[in-house]
C-alpha cells in the first residue's frame, strides 16, 4: 500500500541529531479535571511505540476518551505533558498536529460528497488538484468505495460511512491515527468484519493506532497492547493474552471476560503462592499478585473455564449446583461454594455428567497458577 | 391442493381484503370526521373570504348593473363607428333608472377610472337628460355633451361594462388597456404608483431581512455554543420580545426614537450630535422597528439548526488539518444554510405583509402594500383596487411560501 | 465552544462574537424594558430622566371608559377565540395523527395557512365576507376571526406533541378495557396537554396582539386593547400607553414562564415514555 508519511512533514520532522525514536507518543504525568475538584484523568503515564496498536479500554467516564482528546488537541491537560516524537504538544493547536482521527458516528461532512470529504484534508494543505485527485482515488480504492465517490454520506450504509471515515483519516498520510469508538454504531457482524479490516490496514500501512472502546472483545481482537482504564487511572497495560490470563487487579479480572471472585483472608505466602482462608475455613493456594499482610482480605480470582469438576485437582472443594444451563457447545453451572453464591463453572458439553442436577454436590479443583490473589475492590 | 381448495383459499383472501378495506375505511372516516370541523371552519372563515377578495380584484359590477340595457345594446357593437340610435336610447333609460336606484355614484367613479372626464360627462348628461319626446336620442346626447359623439367614450364604456375586468390587476402593475387601441399600455405617469409601492415593499422587506441575518447569525451561533444553562438564560432576551405584543414594541420604538426620546437625548448628551435627529416617522424608524420585531423569527430557527450540528464536525475538520476559521467557514457555515434560508424567507414573507409597524413609525413615503390595501378598502372604498393589490401580495407570499416549504421539508431536501 | 490552543486571532474573533451578540441582545430587550419605568413617571413626557414616581397614568386608565371597555373586550374575545381554536385544533391534530392517508400534507398546509397570509388580506377578505353575513361590528365575528388566526399554532404544537406520543399507550389502555373516548380523555389528553396548552397560549397571544383584522371588523364599541393602543399611538402618544404596554409586558412574561414550565414538563414526559 502506498501510504507513506511524507518527508516534508513539518511538524513531526526529526532533525539529524535526534536520537532514535523509541516512543511515538508519551503521556507524562497527565492530569485532567474539568471542575477543579474531581480529576477525570489522574497521573497518566503511557508510552506508545511506533507501529503499535494500543487500545484504551474502560467503562464510560473512566477517562479514556478524555485522554484521546488531549492527544488530539481538543482538550488540554491540567497538568503534565504529552510528547509526539519527543516534541511537547502543549503549544501545538490540533490542526497542526497531523494526527488522523476517526470520530464516533464518523463526523462525515453531510454537505460534501464522499470525494469532497476525502479531498478536504488535502485541500486545506493546499495540495494541487492533480495530486489531490490521485490520493482521493487511491484512498477510495483502499476502502473499496470507488463507485460511491459522487454520493453524499447520507446515501451510504453505516458500514460504508465507517469506511469513508477511515479513508478520510488516512488520506493525508498521518503516522498516528486515533479512533474514538469507531465501530460503536454498527451491528455485531459488521463490527467484527470491520475489526479485521482496520487491523489489516494497520499492518499494511505501518500505522500507529490509538483506539478507544468499551467493548472488551474488540480490544482483545485488534490490539498489540490494551490499557484498561478505570477511575482515571490505567489499571493494567499489557498484551491481550496477559490482560485476560494474568490480570493484576480485581477490576481488570472482572471487566475483561467472565470471572469468579472468592473473598478470603490472607494467611501466609510461600515462594510464588499466597495461601488464603475462605469463610468456611478451607485454605486456598493462589498465585500471589497483591501485596498483603496476614489478616488482610484478598480477592481470589479464577476464570469459569479454568475450574475442573471432579476429584482430580489439588485443592478439592465442594460446591452445590444452584443453576444448570445447557448452551449446546458448552454447559454453565452456577454453584455455591464455601458460603459464597454465584460461582460460575463453564465446561465443554462433552464433559457433562448425568448426575449433575440442581441441588446435587460436586467437587471442584483448579491448577494453582490459574487462581490469582488480587486486591479487594469495594463495589 | 385440489381445485376447490384453491378456490376456497382465493375466496378467503378476497374476503380478508374486503374486511381489511372496510375496517380501514371506517378508521379513515373517523379520522376525517375529527379533522372536518376545523377544515370547514378554515374553509368558511378563511379560504372563502380570501376567494371573495380574489374575485373582487377582477369583479366589475358597477357599469353593467347600472346600465344593463346599454351593455346589451353594445354587445354587437364593433367600435368602428358610433353606436346605433338604439344604444343611445338605452343609455338614456338606463341613466334615468340608475339615478332612481342610486347607482350613479359607483357608475361615474368606475367610468372615471377609464377616462377621468367621464365623471363630469355623466353629471352633465344627468342634469339635461332628454325626455321621450326627443326624436333622436343620439343627437340630443351629443348636444348635451360632445363626448357622446366620440368613439373613445363609447369604447371606454363598453370596456368597463364587462362582468370581469383585468383593469384593477393591470392598474396594480401600472398598466391599463388603452380604450382606443385595446392593447395593454403603461398607465399615465401620475397614476403609476403601484410598482413603486411594490418595489418599496420588497426593498424594505429585503433590507430588514438582511439586517436580521447579519444581527441574528452571530447571536444564534453564540447561544448555540454556550452551555445549556447560560444559553437558556440569555434566550430570554430573544423570547421576551418575541412574546411581547407587536403594538407594545412599536410603541416602545416611537418613544425611544422620537426627537426628545432616549436615543436622541443620549446622542446629544454624548456630543455625537448637536440637534435631535429625525429617527421616527421615516424610513430609518420603519427599518429599525421592523428589524427588532422580526429578529426573533431569524434567531430561533437558526439557533435550532445550529444546536443540532454536532461539535464533532468542526473537530473532525480541525483534526484533518483545517485552521479553526477554515473549519468554521467550510464545514460549519454550509450546514447552517438550510436554516439560514428558511429563516430569511420567513422573515421576508412576514416583512412584506406588515401594516401596523410602518403605519405607526413610518412616514407617508414608507407605507407598504398592506397600507394601500387598507387605504382603498376603508378610505376611498375602491374595493377593486384594494383586492387587486391584495391578490398580488397574496400571490407573492404564496410563491415564497412554496419555496420555504421546499427548504424546510426534509423529504424534498437532498 | 472555545477550542483549546486558541491563537490570538481566534481569541479576538471570539471576543468580537461575544461583543456583537451581547449588543444585539441588548437591542432586543431594551425597548421592551425601557417603556416600563416611563409608565410610573409623574410628568406627561415619555422620556428620561423621570420626574418622579406616580401611579397617575394607571389611575387615568382605570377611570377612562374607553380603556375599560378595551380591557373588557380583549378579555372577552381572546379567551373565547382561544377556546374555539384549542377545541378545533386539537380534534384536527388527533385526526391528522391517526395513520397515513392521502392529502395529509395538503390538509395540514391548508389548516396552517392562515398563519402565513398577510393580515391585511385576511382582514379585507373577512370584511367583504362578514358584511354579507351581517357579522361586521359583532363580537361573534371577532371571535371567529381571532380563532381562525390562532388555530395554526394549536395545530402545529399539538401535532408536534403527538409525534412524540407513544401509540402503545393508547393501545395498552384499550387492551385494559377502556372505550375510545375514555382512552382519549384519560390517557391521550393528559399526555398531550402541555402541547394543547402551549398552542392555546400562542392562540391567546395572537388574539391579544391582533390589530389589523380587528381594525376592519369592529366598531368603536368592540375596540380591543391593542386596537385602542394603535389609535392612541396614532393620535398622541401619552404615558397611559406606557401603562397599558407595561401591563401587556407583564402578561407576556407570565405566558413565557407558563410556556417554559410546560416545555420542561413535556420533555420529562417524553423521557418517561421512552
Amino acid at each position: 500500500m502506498p501510504m507513506q508519511i511524507s518527508s516534508e512533514d513539518d511538524v513531526c520532522l526529526l532533525s539529524s541529531e535526534d536520537y532514535h525514536v523509541k516512543h511515538l507518543v508519551s503521556f507524562k504525568n497527565i492530569q485532567k479535571t474539568y471542575d477543579g475538584l474531581r480529576p477525570v484523568v489522574k497521573d497518566l503515564n503511557l508510552d506508545i511505540k511506533e507501529g503499535e496498536f494500543v487500545t484504551l479500554l474502560g467503562p464510560s467516564g473512566s477517562g479514556k476518551t478524555t485522554s484521546l482528546m488531549m492527544l488530539a488537541g481538543f482538550e488540554t491537560p491540567t497538568h503534565g505533558e504529552i510528547y509526539l516524537k519527543d516534541k511537547p504538544l502543549h503549544n501545538l493547536p490540533p490542526h497542526k498536529r497531523d494526527i488522523g482521527m476517526v470520530f464516533q458516528n464518523y463526523a462525515l461532512f453531510p454537505h460534501m460528497t464522499i470525494e469532497q470529504n476525502l479531498a478536504f484534508p488535502l485541500s486545506v494543505r493546499k495540495m494541487n488538484s492533480v495530486d489531490r485527485k490521485e490520493k482521493v482515488r487511491r484512498a477510495l480504492d483502499m476502502v473499496k468505495l470507488t463507485d460511491f465517490a459522487k454520493r453524499y454520506p447520507a446515501q451510504l450504509s453505516g458500514g460504508q460511512q465507517q469506511r469513508v471515515a477511515l479513508a478520510r483519516a488516512l488520506v493525508f498520510e498521518p503516522k498516528l491515527v486515533l479512533m474514538d469508538e469507531p465501530l460503536g454504531a454498527l451491528d455485531k457482524q459488521l463490527r467484527e468484519h470491520m475489526q479485521l479490516e482496520i487491523k489489516h490496514l494497520h499492518q499494511q500501512l505501518g500505522l500507529t493506532v490509538v483506539y478507544v472502546t468499551h467493548d472488551q472483545s474488540e480490544a482483545l481482537t485488534m490490539s498489540d497492547r490494551v490499557a484498561v482504564f478505570n477511575d482515571g487511572v490505567i489499571q493494567q497495560i499489557d498484551t491481550p493474552t496477559a490482560i485476560y490470563e494474568a490480570p493484576n487487579k480485581s477490576f481488570v479480572a472482572q471487566f475483561i471476560g467472565e470471572n469468579n471472585t472468592l473473598i478470603g483472608t490472607f494467611v501466609y505466602r510461600d515462594e510464588h503462592h499466597a495461601v488464603a482462608r475462605l469463610a468456611d475455613g478451607s485454605l486456598i493456594r493462589a498465585l500471589s499478585v497483591v501485596e498483603a499482610q496476614p489478616g488482610d482480605q484478598v480477592a481470589l480470582c479464577i476464570r469459569p473455564e479454568r475450574v475442573i469438576v471432579g476429584p482430580a485437582g489439588s485443592t478439592p472443594l465442594t460446591a452445590r449446583i444452584q443453576e444448570y444451563i445447557y448452551l449446546g457447545d458448552h454447559v454453565r453451572m452456577i454453584t455455591e461454594i464455601a458460603g459464597q453464591a454465584n460461582f460460575m463453572i463453564k465446561l465443554p458439553a462433552s464433559q457433562m455428567h448425568n448426575s449433575w442436577t440442581v441441588g446435587s454436590s460436586i467437587s471442584l479443583s483448579w491448577a494453582p497458577e490459574h487462581i490469582r490473589a488480587l486486591d479487594v475492590t469495594t463495589h | 391442493m385440489s381445485q376447490s381448495a384453491v378456490i376456497n383459499a382465493q375466496e378467503q383472501t378476497l374476503d380478508l381484503r374486503a374486511k381489511l378495506k372496510k375496517s380501514e375505511r371506517a378508521y379513515k372516516f373517523k379520522s376525517l370526521m375529527l379533522i372536518a370541523p376545523l377544515f370547514l371552519f378554515v374553509l368558511v372563515c378563511f379560504a372563502f373570504p380570501i376567494g371573495t377578495l380574489l374575485t373582487r380584484s377582477v369583479d366589475n359590477p358597477d357599469v353593467h348593473t347600472a346600465l344593463p340595457a346599454t351593455t346589451s345594446a353594445l354587445t354587437t357593437w364593433k367600435g368602428k363607428t358610433l353606436p346605433s340610435e338604439l344604444a343611445y336610447a338605452a343609455l338614456v333609460t338606463d341613466l334615468a333608472n340608475a339615478k332612481e336606484n342610486g347607482q350613479i355614484g359607483a357608475l361615474s367613479k368606475r367610468l372615471s377610472y377609464e377616462i377621468p372626464a367621464y365623471r363630469t360627462v355623466i353629471s352633465k348628461t344627468l342634469r339635461n337628460l332628454p325626455d321621450n319626446s326627443v326624436a333622436s336620442k343620439r343627437d340630443a346626447l351629443i348636444e348635451i355633451d360632445s363626448a357622446w359623439g366620440e368613439l373613445n367614450y363609447w369604447k371606454a364604456l363598453k370596456q368597463a361594462s364587462t362582468t370581469f375586468t383585468p383593469y384593477f390587476l393591470l392598474a396594480a402593475l401600472d398598466h391599463r388597456i388603452d380604450s382606443a387601441s385595446g392593447s395593454i399600455v403603461k398607465a399615465d405617469p401620475n397614476q403609476s404608483i403601484y410598482v413603486d409601492i411594490f418595489a418599496r415593499t420588497f426593498y424594505i422587506g429585503g433590507v430588514v431581512t438582511i439586517l436580521c441575518l447579519l444581527l441574528g447569525f452571530p447571536v444564534a451561533y453564540w447561544l448555540a455554543t454556550l452551555p445549556e444553562g447560560k444559553s437558556n438564560l440569555l434566550m430570554i432576551c430573544v423570547l421576551l420580545p418575541f412574546w411581547t405584543s407587536l403594538i407594545v414594541r412599536t410603541a416602545a420604538w416611537v418613544v425611544l426614537l422620537q426627537s426628545d426620546g432616549l436615543i436622541n437625548r443620549s446622542l446629544l448628551f454624548l456630543g455625537v450630535i448637536d440637534a435631535p435627529v429625525q429617527l421616527v416617522f421615516n424610513r430609518t424608524g420603519v427599518i429599525i422597528a421592523m428589524t427588532h420585531v422580526l429578529l426573533p423569527f431569524m434567531i430561533l430557527p437558526l439557533y435550532s439548526v445550529m444546536k443540532s450540528i454536532p461539535t464533532n464536525y468542526v473537530r473532525a475538520a480541525i483534526s484533518l488539518g483545517a485552521h479553526p476559521f477554515v473549519a468554521f467557514w467550510r464545514v460549519y457555515v454550509p450546514q447552517t444554510f438550510a436554516g439560514l434560508a428558511a429563516g430569511a424567507l420567513l422573515t421576508f414573507i412576514l416583512a412584506i405583509g406588515y401594516y401596523v409597524t410602518p403605519a405607526l413609525v413610518g412616514g407617508a413615503a414608507d407605507q407598504m402594500v398592506s397600507y394601500f390595501v387598507a387605504f382603498y378598502t376603508n378610505k376611498t372604498v375602491n374595493w377593486g383596487m384594494a383586492s387587486a393589490l391584495g391578490s398580488l401580495l397574496l400571490i407573492a407570499t404564496l410563491l415564497l411560501y412554496a419555496v420555504y416549504g421546499r427548504l424546510t421539508n426534509p423529504n424534498q431536501a437532498r | 465552544m472555545m477550542q483549546p490552543y486558541a491563537s490570538t486571532a481566534e481569541k479576538l474573533a471570539r471576543f468580537g462574537l461575544v461583543t456583537v451578540s451581547l449588543l444585539v441582545l441588548l437591542f432586543l430587550i431594551i425597548p421592551v424594558l425601557v417603556i416600563i419605568p416611563l409608565s410610573f413617571n409623574s410628568s406627561s413626557f415619555l422620556t428620561y430622566p423621570m420626574d418622579g414616581f406616580s401611579l397617575r397614568w394607571y389611575e387615568e386608565l382605570m377611570s377612562s371608559e374607553e380603556w375599560r371597555q378595551a380591557f373588557k373586550n380583549s378579555f372577552l374575545i381572546a379567551p373565547a377565540a382561544t377556546a374555539l381554536a384549542m377545541i378545533f385544533g386539537t380534534l384536527a391534530s388527533v385526526g391528522l395523527s391517526r395513520g397515513n392517508f392521502r392529502f395529509k400534507g395538503v390538509i395540514m398546509a391548508f389548516l396552517i395557512s392562515p398563519m402565513i397570509v398577510p393580515l391585511v388580506i385576511v382582514a379585507v377578505g373577512l370584511y367583504f365576507f362578514f358584511a354579507k353575513l351581517q357579522l361586521l361590528n359583532s363580537y361573534i365575528g371577532l371571535v371567529l376571526a381571532h380563532a381562525m388566526l390562532g388555530v395554526p399554532f394549536v395545530v402545529i404544537t399539538v401535532n408536534a406533541t403527538l409525534q412524540g406520543f407513544n401509540t402503545n399507550l393508547s393501545r395498552a389502555a384499550a387492551s385494559l378495557g377502556a372505550p375510545p373516548l375514555t382512552v382519549f380523555f384519560k390517557v391521550v389528553l393528559p399526555l398531550i396537554a402541555p402541547g394543547v396548552i402551549s398552542g392555546g397560549l400562542f392562540a391567546f397571544a395572537t388574539s391579544f396582539d391582533e390589530v389589523v383584522v380587528t381594525l376592519f371588523l369592529s366598531s368603536p364599541s368592540q375596540r380591543t386593547l391593542p386596537l385602542q393602543m394603535f389609535s392612541g399611538i396614532r393620535e398622541n402618544i401619552s404615558p397611559n400607553i406606557a401603562a397599558v404596554a407595561t401591563i401587556m409586558v407583564i402578561l407576556s412574561v407570565l405566558m413565557l414562564l407558563t410556556l417554559e414550565v410546560l416545555r420542561r414538563r413535556n420533555e420529562k414526559l417524553k423521557m418517561q415514555q421512552q
